[in-house]
């Protein structure tokens, strides 16, 4: 049994990053066998705060935030043309906050400028693209699809900034 | 005045460095002697604990030791951290920039009171 539990616990380990792992992926599993050992620990608690850390350190560490920025951008676009929704302001809201948290959520500014341009434009897309095939002049929608995710990226990365530059103002 | 360049240091990482300023341990000793070097207020679990060490090892703050404890008293194969030049450094700026917040704490709590 107590294999098993450290099994599953060294799978866990495995799924960190590589340099996670390189610096201190046994140390960690060492830990493990003293919790469980030493002071019969929460078998439930140790996998929880391993699941917790290794979707932190792949956040930090690797692109998995760029796809969570992708899958709320496009979210925030194509769900009220789902629900049939003439696509109001406040998807323009919900944009605004969520690259607010996203900016204040990046490490870096560079990481904060691409996420929150990245943001911008996936979102003029996902609110724009689905309606080229029955606009009548495709070229304008086009310029206009363009233009479009020019100003959101734009806005994105203000957004992001802001969201930063409060996160920097609110820490310090 | 607060050194640019050396930004505050996060608790977990203050009190790790704490924990190995009394020398090298390996993580199951370090959780255990931050917890008895905060009376057990601070509890670190391993999440934290290692999140911690692998950027502070990232940074140049510790680093891992060549010590290994004797068999029949321990696990061999257990890995040891010890602090560097640079975590020292580190944990004396942190500590010179406590005392000051402390010290100007005082000062106004004095100023309250009169």
């Amino acid at each position: 049994m107590k294999a098993r539990q450290r099994a599953i616990y060294a799978w866990l380990i495995a799924r960190f990053p590589a340099a996670y792992r390189a610096r201190v992926g046994q140390s960690m599993l060492d830990t493990f066998d003293d919790l469980l050992e030493r002071e019969q620990a929460s078998l439930f608690n140790l996998y929880a705060d391993a699941c917790l850390h290794l979707l932190k350190e792949n956040l930090m560490q690797t692109n998995l935030r760029f796809v969570i920025v992708a899958i709320l951008a496009l979210l925030c676009g194509f769900v009220p043309r789902a629900l049939g929704l003439q696509v109001p302001g406040s998807v323009y809201v919900v944009w605004g906050v969520l690259a607010l948290l996203i900016g204040a959520a990046q490490s870096d500014i560079r990481t904060m400028l691409v996420s929150g341009g990245l943001f911008g434009m996936l979102l003029a897309l996902s609110l724009l693209a689905p309606g080229m095939a029955s606009a009548p002049d495709t070229l304008g929608y086009v310029a206009m699809l363009v233009f479009v995710s020019l100003a959101a990226v734009g806005a994105g990365i203000l957004a992001g900034a802001a969201g930063f530059w409060a996160r920097n103002r609110l820490i310090s | 005045m607060t050194d640019k360049r050396t930004p505050p240091l996060t608790p977990a990482v203050l009190h790790i460095l704490i924990a190995l300023s009394a020398g090298e341990l390996h993580g199951y000793a370090i959780m255990k002697q931050v917890q008895q070097d905060s009376d057990g207020e601070v509890s670190m679990g391993p999440g934290t604990l290692y999140g911690s060490l692998n950027r502070m090892m990232a940074a140049g703050l510790v680093a891992e030791s060549a010590k290994r404890s004797a068999p029949e008293l321990d696990d061999a194969r257990r890995i040891y951290y010890r602090i560097t030049p640079q975590g020292k450094a580190a944990l004396d700026a942190e500590l010179q920039r406590l005392e000051q917040v402390v010290a100007v704490a005082r000062q106004r709590k004095t100023g309250l009171a009169s």
